[in-house]
C-alpha cells in the first residue's frame, strides 16, 4: 500500500506539483538530467483532465486549419510517441468524414493545412472508407486518413512515473500543497498536507513548478501570482462495447460530438466546450443537456451508437490560459504556456507550464525542464524524445504456461514489458477478478505493491479494473478483499466499496434510462439488496 | 394451446402463484424467461426490514398497517396479509424447504457476503442468523473460505465476527481440483464450485480439512456453495464435517436462490403444473377488457389462451419494466405504468440514497387487476417486482410482496 508514501527528505533540487500527465513527464524529464525530484499530487495520480479525456493522440490534423502551430506541434509529438510509449498506443489511423450535410470544399482545405503541418493526409473513396471502418454513415461522402491513435492516459502517466523513480524522483499522492513557502521574492519550498492522515510537512527546493493543470491558478494564487484561466469542460460519453476500430472525426471546423474514439473494449464519444466558472472545477458533472448534443451528433457519425447502451458519461476541464495581454479571455489558444514568473512577476523560483494537450505533455515537460536547468544553472540535453518509457524499453515476454493468455494479453496491453514484474506465486494468483477488463490477482498485487495503490479508485486508474462494460459490478467487490489482503482495514475498505461504487454511479447517472437504467437497478440490487452496503 | 392460468415470470413470485393455484387444481402454465432476481437471493425471504422512515422493524405485522396507501401490502389489507404470512411456509415446507423465522412472526437478522446484518422474515435453516444486531449465538466460529474463490469476500466477514465479539478463527482451504479451476480464463463463481461440491471425493476433502482446522470453534462458517439441485450437498458436507455447519451467502449467483427454484419448480410440476423455461412472451391479444390470448417467442405463430394471466415479469432489471429517455413502460401489454416526472428526475445524486425509479411500476386496482389506457383489465393480475408504490431496497421488502401478492392473486382466482 503506501507506506513509503512521505518525503524521503525535506530537501530537493525541484518539486512538481501535479500527478497528471505534465507533472509526471516533467518529473521524469527533470530525474533523467539528475535533479532530485519531489513530485506531490493532493489526490491520486491522472485525477484531473489526464483521467477525463477522450484517449485520443491527435495526429494535429483537428487542429490543422485553425491553429497550425498547435498542429505541427502534435505531429511531431505522436511520431516521438509511436516511438517511446509504444505500449500505451493503438496505432488505429483516424479518418475525417464528409457527411451530406457538410461542404466538400473543407475536404480540400483541410488536406492542404494537414500537409502544411507535415500531417500525412490521404483521401480515400468513400466506399472505401466504409470497408476499412464499417461502422460509419453509410451516406458519406468523402473521407481523408490522418495517423490519429488511441492512447491511455493512465499507462503513459504511470510508465512516466516509473522512469522518474527509477532515476531517483518521490513522487507523492495524497500530498496536497497548502501554501507556498516564500522568502526574499523568492519561491523555496511548499507546505504539504498528507490528505489521508492529515499529518503537515514541508519540503524545500530552489525551483518550484506548477503543473496543476487548471488547479494551477489556485497554486499561482498561494504564491501570491495570477494566472488568468478559463476553465472549459468537455464532456464525453463511453459506449459499452468497441463500435469503431479507426478514430473518427468529423471533416469539419471543430465542434460538439464530433470524436469517436476506440479505446481497448469500449468507445468513447466526445466532446462539448463550455466555461464553467473556477469554483466549480472540483465537481464535474455531465447535463442531459450535453448527452442530448452528443448523442445527436455521435448518432449521426455512427448510427450504431443509437443502439448501444451508454456506460457512463464525464467530464474533465481544459486548462486554458487567457495571454497576459487579453485578460478578457477572447483569444485563447490551446498552446503550450511555460511562465516564468521571475520575468513575469518578480518571484524567482517559480515557473508554471500550463495549457496545452496531454497530446504536448512531453513537449511542455521538455520546456519547463530546460528553464528548471536554466534557474539551476545547469547544462543537461534532454532525452525524454529519443528514451522509450518503461514498459516500452524491453520485447514483451512471451510467457508460457505460467499466466493464463487472457490475461496476460490484457497485462501487456497495461504495463508493456514491464508485465515481467507480475508474479504468479499459486494458481489463486492467475485467478480473474475482474472479467471485463480481465485483471487477475497477481496483476492486482502488482499495482497494490509497486504503483501507489490504496484505494479501488486508485486500482481502477491503474489496472482499469471496473471501467468495463459491468462498471464494478462484482469486480469491485473481489478487488476490495485483495486491498484487504494486502492489509487494507475491512471496515475502510468497505466504507471506500461503497464510495467507489457511488463514483460509479455519478458517471451513469445523467445517462439513466433503458438498459443503463436497468443495470444501474441490478447493481444497486446486490450491492444494497443482497450485500447490505450503505453509505 | 390453452390453460386455466398462464404465470408469466420465472421467479419467487411466479412460481409461489404457480404452485398455489396448481394446488387448488388449476390446470397453470408458467412462462419463464430465464434467469430471475433469485440469482441476487441471500438465502432469506424478507417481509419487511424497515419502515417507511427507515427504522429497522422488529414485527412486520406491526408496522404493515402504517404503510403508505400505495404499497402492495395495503392494497390486499393486513387481514390477508396475516393470512398469507401462515401460508407462505406451508408451501414453503411442501418443497421441502425449512426456514428458520417459521415459527414466529418476528424479524431477525441475515448476515450479507460483505459480514453486514440485515434484517429479515424467515431464513434457510442453514445460513448464519442472529436474533439480535450486537451479538450472535457463539464464541468462537472457523470462518472457512476455498483458495481462489474470490466471490465469499470472507474478510469483511471475519470484520463483522469480531466486531460482534466473536473469536474467529480463518481457514483457507486449497482444494486441487478448485484451484486448478481458479487459474482458468474467467472467474470462478459460486455455481462452478457448488457443482465440484456434488462430486464426493471433492466434498470429502473439503470436509477433512475444515473438520482439521476447526479447534474448539463450535461452529464451521462456510461459502454458501452446497445444494445446487436441493440440500442434498448442504445437508452432507455438514455431516461429513461432524460439527455445526452454517453459510453465508456469496456474491451472485445464489445459490440459495438455485436451491429455492429447484425445490419450488419440483412441486410445482408435481401438482401438475406446466413449466416453460426460456420462454420469451411478445405480445397478446385483447378483446374489450379481456386479455385473450398471449404470443411467445419460442411457440412461433400459436396463441396461448388461458382465462386468466398472471404478469410477474419483474422491475427494470428484469425486463419486465422498460425505459427510454421519453419514458417507462411495460413491453409486452402496454398498460398503465405509474412513475412520474422527466427521466433526469427518476434518480438522486447519492447511489445509496431513495431511488424514485425504484417505485415505479404498473397501476393496479386493490386487487392487482392491471390497467390499461386508465381501464382495469379483468383477467390480468400483477404480481411481484413489477408492481408500483415501494421501495424494496430501502424497506427489505422485495421476496416479501413476491411472496404475499402471488399467495393473494392465487386465492382470488
Amino acid at each position: 500500500m503506501l507506506e513509503n508514501n512521505k518525503p524521503a527528505s525535506p530537501e530537493y533540487d525541484v518539486i512538481i506539483i501535479g500527478g497528471g500527465i505534465t507533472g509526471a513527464g516533467t518529473a521524469r524529464d527533470c530525474a533523467l538530467r539528475g535533479l532530485k525530484v519531489l513530485l506531490v499530487e493532493r489526490y491520486d495520480f491522472t485525477n484531473g483532465a489526464t483521467g477525463r479525456n477522450h484517449g485520443l493522440m491527435h495526429s494535429g490534423a483537428r487542429y490543422a486549419v485553425t491553429d497550425q502551430d498547435s498542429a505541427s506541434e502534435c505531429i511531431g509529438e505522436n511520431m516521438i510517441l509511436r516511438q517511446i510509449a509504444r505500449h500505451c498506443i493503438e496505432e488505429t489511423d483516424g479518418l475525417f468524414v464528409t457527411l451530406p450535410e457538410d461542404d466538400l470544399e473543407y475536404q480540400a482545405t483541410f488536406v492542404d493545412a494537414c500537409l502544411r503541418a507535415g500531417i500525412s493526409a490521404e483521401i480515400i473513396d468513400p466506399a472505401e472508407a466504409r470497408m476499412l471502418e464499417p461502422s460509419l454513415n453509410p451516406a458519406l461522402i468523402g473521407a481523408v486518413r490522418v495517423p490519429d491513435a488511441s492512447i491511455d492516459p493512465f499507462t503513459l502517466t504511470t510508465a512516466n512515473l516509473i522512469d522518474a523513480r527509477r532515476h531517483g524522483a518521490v513522487a507523492l499522492t495524497y500530498h496536497e500543497v497548502t501554501d507556498m513557502i516564500v522568502e526574499n521574492a523568492r519561491v523555496i519550498g511548499v507546505k504539504l498536507r498528507n490528505n489521508l492522515t492529515g499529518e503537515m510537512t514541508e519540503a524545500y527546493a530552489p525551483v518550484t513548478v506548477n503543473a496543476a493543470g487548471i488547479w494551477g491558478t489556485l497554486i499561482a494564487k498561494k504564491a501570491g501570482v495570477t494566472i488568468n484561466m478559463f476553465p472549459a469542460k468537455g464532456s464525453l460519453l463511453i459506449f459499452s462495447h468497441r463500435v469503431n476500430n479507426m478514430v473518427i472525426n468529423r471533416c469539419r471546423k471543430p465542434a460538439n460530438g464530433d470524436i469517436l474514439v476506440p479505446d481497448k473494449i469500449v468507445s468513447m464519444l466526445g466532446t462539448t466546450s463550455d466555461r464553467v466558472p473556477i469554483t466549480e472545477i472540483d465537481d464535474m458533472r455531465v447535463t442531459r443537456a450535453e448527452v442530448e448534443t452528443l448523442l445527436n451528433e455521435g448518432v449521426h457519425l455512427v448510427p450504431s451508437l443509437a443502439r448501444t447502451r451508454i456506460l457512463r458519461a464525464y467530464a474533465g476541464v481544459r486548462p486554458l490560459v487567457a495571454s497576459d495581454d487579453d485578460p478578457s479571455g477572447r483569444s485563447i489558444s490551446r498552446g503550450i504556456v511555460c511562465l516564468d514568473h521571475k520575468e513575469r512577476d518578480g518571484l524567482d523560483g517559480f515557473i508554471t507550464i500550463t495549457g496545452g494537450k496531454m497530446m504536448t505533455y512531453r513537449l511542455m515537460a521538455e520546456i519547463a525542464t530546460d528553464l528548471v536547468c536554466k534557474k539551476l544553472d545547469m547544462v543537461g540535453a534532454c532525452t525524454t524524445a529519443i528514451l522509450p518509457l518503461p514498459g516500452s524499453d524491453e520485447k514483451v515476454p512471451k510467457k508460457r504456461g505460467n499466466y493464463h493468455a487472457v490475461a496476460m494479453k490484457a497485462a501487456q496491453e497495461r504495463h508493456g514489458s514491464l508485465t515481467k514484474e507480475i508474479k504468479d506465486h499459486s494458481n489463486e494468483d492467475k485467478a480473474m477478478v475482474c472479467e471485463c477488463e480481465h485483471v487477475s490477482v497477481s496483476e492486482m498485487k502488482y499495482a497494490i505493491e509497486k504503483l501507489h495503490v490504496n484505494n479501488l479508485a486508485n486500482m481502477r486508474r491503474r489496472t482499469r479494473m471496473g471501467m468495463g462494460s459491468c462498471q464494478g459490478k462484482l469486480c469491485a467487490c473481489r478487488a476490495a478483499l485483495q486491498l484487504c489482503k494486502a492489509g487494507g482495514d475491512a471496515e475502510t475498505v468497505l466504507a471506500d466499496l461503497a464510495s467507489f461504487m457511488n463514483e460509479r454511479w455519478k458517471g451513469l447517472r445523467p445517462i439513466a434510462w433503458g438498459s443503463s437504467l436497468s443495470e444501474a437497478q441490478l447493481t444497486i440490487t446486490i450491492y444494497e439488496g443482497l450485500c447490505g452496503l450503505t453509505m | 394451446m390453452k390453460f386455466d392460468v398462464i404465470v408469466i415470470g420465472g421467479g419467487l413470485s411466479a412460481i409461489m402463484c404457480g404452485i398455489a393455484l396448481a394446488t387448488n387444481g388449476k390446470h397453470v402454465a408458467l412462462m419463464a424467461k430465464g434467469q430471475s432476481k433469485l440469482n441476487f437471493n441471500s438465502g432469506s425471504i424478507d417481509l419487511l426490514g424497515f419502515d417507511e422512515e427507515g427504522n429497522e422493524v422488529e414485527n412486520p405485522l406491526d408496522v404493515i398497517p402504517n404503510l403508505s396507501p400505495n404499497h402492495p401490502y395495503s392494497k390486499m389489507g393486513i387481514a390477508n396479509v396475516i393470512h398469507n404470512v401462515a401460508m407462505a411456509p406451508v408451501i414453503l415446507g411442501g418443497a421441502g424447504l425449512s426456514f428458520y423465522g417459521e415459527t414466529s412472526n418476528m424479524n431477525h437478522y441475515r448476515m450479507t457476503p460483505l459480514g453486514l446484518l440485515r434484517p429479515t422474515w424467515l431464513t434457510l435453516d442453514d445460513y448464519v442468523t442472529s436474533d439480535s444486531r450486537d451479538k450472535l449465538p457463539w464464541n468462537k466460529v472457523a470462518l472457512v473460505n476455498i483458495q481462489g474463490f474470490l466471490d465469499f469476500p470472507y474478510d469483511f466477514i471475519a470484520e463483522s465476527f469480531r466486531r460482534l465479539g466473536v473469536d474467529c478463527e480463518m481457514c483457507d482451504v486449497k482444494l486441487g481440483t478448485v484451484d486448478k479451476l481458479s487459474s482458468g480464463p474467467s472467474v470462478m463463481r459460486s455455481t462452478a464450485v457448488a457443482k465440484l461440491m456434488q462430486n464426493d471425493g471433492v466434498l470429502n476433502d473439503l470436509a477433512r480439512k475444515v473438520r482439521s482446522s476447526m479447534g474448539d470453534a463450535e461452529v464451521a462458517v462456510l461459502p454458501a456453495v452446497f445444494g445446487l439441485d436441493g440440500d442434498e450437498t448442504a445437508v452432507k458436507i455438514a455431516h461429513q464435517v461432524k460439527a455445526p455447519v452454517k453459510f453465508v451467502s456469496t456474491l451472485p449467483p445464489s445459490i440459495a436462490g438455485t436451491r429455492l427454484m429447484s425445490r419450488l419448480r419440483k412441486l410445482f410440476v408435481q401438482n401438475g403444473g406446466t413449466f416453460f423455461l426460456g420462454s420469451m412472451v411478445k405480445s397478446a391479444k385483447m378483446a374489450g377488457d379481456r386479455v385473450l390470448s398471449i404470443e411467445a417467442k419460442n411457440f412461433p405463430d400459436q396463441d396461448i389462451v388461458a382465462d386468466h394471466f398472471v404478469l410477474a415479469s419483474g422491475s427494470f432489471m428484469n425486463g419486465g419494466l422498460a425505459s427510454s429517455a421519453a419514458g417507462v413502460s411495460e413491453p409486452i401489454f402496454g398498460l398503465d405504468v405509474d412513475y412520474s416526472g422527466k427521466c433526469g428526475e427518476w434518480s438522486r445524486e447519492n447511489l445509496f440514497d431513495a431511488q424514485p425509479y425504484m417505485e415505479f411500476g404498473v397501476k393496479t386496482d386493490n386487487e392487482y387487476h392491471a390497467f390499461k389506457d386508465g381501464r382495469p383489465i379483468e383477467n390480468l393480475f400483477a404480481i411481484g417486482s413489477i408492481l408500483s408504490g415501494h421501495n424494496s431496497l430501502k424497506l427489505a421488502d422485495d421476496t416479501g410482496v413476491a411472496v404475499m401478492t402471488a399467495l393473494q392473486v392465487a386465492r382470488q382466482i
